[in-house]
């Protein structure tokens, strides 16, 4: 092994190189991928849009819906690469893999760089779709701001799937997890309706919980909040949520055999 | 840690949790109780040394056999040495590193065919191979260069574009197996790494090994297969129950362990009055079927040279055949020995 050629941002590559030769060995993966978030913006962005007469924030349910399904969309991936690591153990090749020469965080960032890469284009086909499809006014400079947010958080889902993936060993139990976690965030969130008619036990709920605070930076981006503080505050949390899930994934894949 | 050392293991030590149950053993708690009401207690989980107290050292450009039956620790043993598991205590040092506190400094220095068969099954083995070396740092260009010959010689070329999904399990292995020998390792570790093989490949990957040990680097492997070790390691450590039971140079291990000697006669009339002559020589174990004299003596060929001498003074030899004992008796003699109760 050449160790001077062999820099930290090469073992980045390498890491994220094998990635996207794995999940690129299998289209249907890639759809849901690529596509899920998607579908259910055009699902519930069309004709629940136009049944629903209440006014929200946007001017219409689909744009309304639009930075919550972008926030949606780390989960998304986050819940697909986590899936794969089963593929990989079911394999022998995630063992294997922890014997390469690479740091844990660079087998951990690697995989998060194909993950960004792979939301940025996630993202992009949301964010034309809700333009061409739907119809959802976005400036530019909008768009931008969304699709970078929206990007922003991909690596919190990440890790801390990845961290419950190596830590739950048995797929079945792990899929029942993920149905908790997974649609329990999506509903104690303000993703799909405002949260402020909600009984208070339930806004409490939603507070905690950390797509609540991407949905509401994003919404903030795209329709501007006047709650300055309460978005810092989560602001602060995702960041502080986002370290905590990089430690808790750094920590069960070294201790992933323990 | 000499000079020459690739690898130093010093009392090492591995527990594990056993699953809860009453009849095991070596509990570190009291048994608590799990439904007092009926009276039935569960034990709690009970500690397992899987290594107890492990010691030994691979000289650098060596071949070197972690040897033992089943479930002696030897798997453990070579996950603690690639950083896959922590050990409980003890002394490790890989190429001069601890792979617990300098585990990448470690990983830069191995490479590793696991006992479980590993491969990147939705990729073709062309990628598996490329995908193997990118991410141990070989530049794209020599990795294409070795390719073609890895792929030649382990009988790969005609299947690179083929997805590892669809290979038979042995042709999997074989590609696992292959790509340790496309990167420059200075230490190379293989559990087991040719069972299910056949006699063909096992051959190529011998050779391989041997060609691997010739260029410097130091190879560590565990096999089930004793005549495999025996034919290729310098030195082996023979393990059971977590403890080293024998070790050193194959001949030392043989002599010491097995200082018996086989030798095989044939008779050219009846050899009348031999069983009397045979009772100064005390065989350990002697049989006489279809004109053939099979007797196990202590001691050495040459013992078994003044014992032939003697036979031909008496009686008219056909032909004879002497065997020293091999790694396997030694093997058996040292493992029956400590799993008999002391």
């Amino acid at each position: 092994m050449n160790a001077r050629t062999f820099t930290p941002w090469n073992r980045l590559l390498a890491m994220a190189g094998r990635e996207t030769r794995f999940r690129f060995s299998n289209w249907n993966w890639l759809f849901w991928d690529l596509f899920y978030p998607t579908l259910y913006l055009l699902a519930l962005g069309t004709g629940l849009s136009d049944l629903l007469v209440r006014e929200v924030a946007g001017g219409s349910y689909a744009a309304f819906l639009l930075p919550g399904i972008l926030a949606m969309a780390g989960q998304t991936l986050a819940v697909n690469s986590s899936y794969a690591l089963f593929v990989d153990r079911d394999n022998g090749i995630f063992f294997e893999h922890l014997t390469y020469p690479v740091k844990r965080a660079d087998f951990l960032g690697g995989r998060l760089l194909f993950n960004l890469g792979l939301g940025a284009l996630q993202l992009l086909i949301l964010i034309v779709s809700a333009s061409l499809l739907l119809g959802i006014p976005l400036s530019l400079s909008r768009a931008v701001g969304l699709f970078a947010a929206a990007l922003l958080a991909v690596p919190l889902w990440f890790f801390a799937m990845f961290a419950a993936a190596i830590r739950i060993r048995r797929v079945d139990a792990y899929a029942t997890f993920l149905n908790v976690v997974y649609f329990g965030a999506l509903f104690a969130s303000p993703l799909f309706y405002p949260l402020e008619e909600m009984p208070g036990w339930f806004q409490a709920l939603s507070a905690a919980n950390p797509l609540t605070w991407s949905v509401d930076l994003l919404r903030a981006l795209a329709f501007g909040d006047p709650r300055t503080t309460r978005l810092l505050l989560e602001g602060a949390a995702y960041l502080l949520g986002t370290g905590v899930a990089f430690a808790g994934a750094l920590k069960s894949l070294r201790t992933a055999l323990r | 840690m000499t000079d020459a050392a690739a690898i130093l293991v010093r009392d090492l030590v591995k527990t594990f949790r056993g699953k809860s149950g009453e009849s095991q053993r070596g509990t570190l708690r009291s048994p608590k109780p799990a439904d007092s009401e009926r009276g039935t207690w569960r034990s709690p989980r009970p500690l397992v040394r899987a290594v107890d107290g492990l010691s030994f050292e691979v000289a650098s450009g060596s071949i070197f056999g972690l040897l033992g039956p089943n479930g002696a620790g030897k798997t453990t043993t070579l996950k603690i040495l690639t950083t896959l598991l922590s050990p409980t205590s003890g002394f490790v040092r890989v190429a001069g590193h601890d792979p617990v506190r300098e585990g990448f400094a470690v990983r830069r220095a191995i490479a590793v065919v696991l006992q479980e068969n590993a491969s990147e099954q939705f990729l073709s083995v062309r990628d598996n191979f490329l995908c193997y070396a990118r991410l141990h740092g070989q530049e794209r260009r020599e990795t294409e260069r070795r390719l073609g010959e890895i792929a030649e010689r382990f009988g790969l070329k005609e299947i690179l574009s083929e997805k590892a999904a669809d290979l038979s399990i042995g042709t999997r292995r074989r590609v696992q197996v292959a790509k340790v020998f496309l990167v420059d390792a200075p230490i190379l570790f293989l559990d087991e790494a040719t069972t299910g093989m056949d006699p063909f490949v096992k051959r190529i990957v011998l050779d391989s090994i041997r060609g691997v040990a010739r260029q410097g680097r130091t190879v560590v492997l565990t096999t089930q297969n004793l005549d495999e070790a025996e034919r290729l390691c310098d030195e082996v450590v023979i393990v059971s129950h977590g403890k080293s039971v024998a070790r050193g140079g194959i001949a030392a291990v043989t002599r010491l362990h097995a200082p018996t000697v086989e030798v095989r006669v044939s008779f050219e009339e009846d050899p009348a009055g031999l069983d009397e002559f045979l009772v100064p020589f005390q065989p350990a174990a002697k049989n006489f079927a279809e004109g053939i004299l099979t007797v196990r003596l202590a001691g050495s060929r040459r013992d078994a040279a003044l014992f032939l001498a003697a036979l031909a003074g008496k009686f008219r030899l056909a032909d004879f055949e002497v065997a020293s004992a091999s790694l396997e008796d030694a093997f058996l003699e040292v493992v029956r020995k400590d799993r008999e109760p002391s």
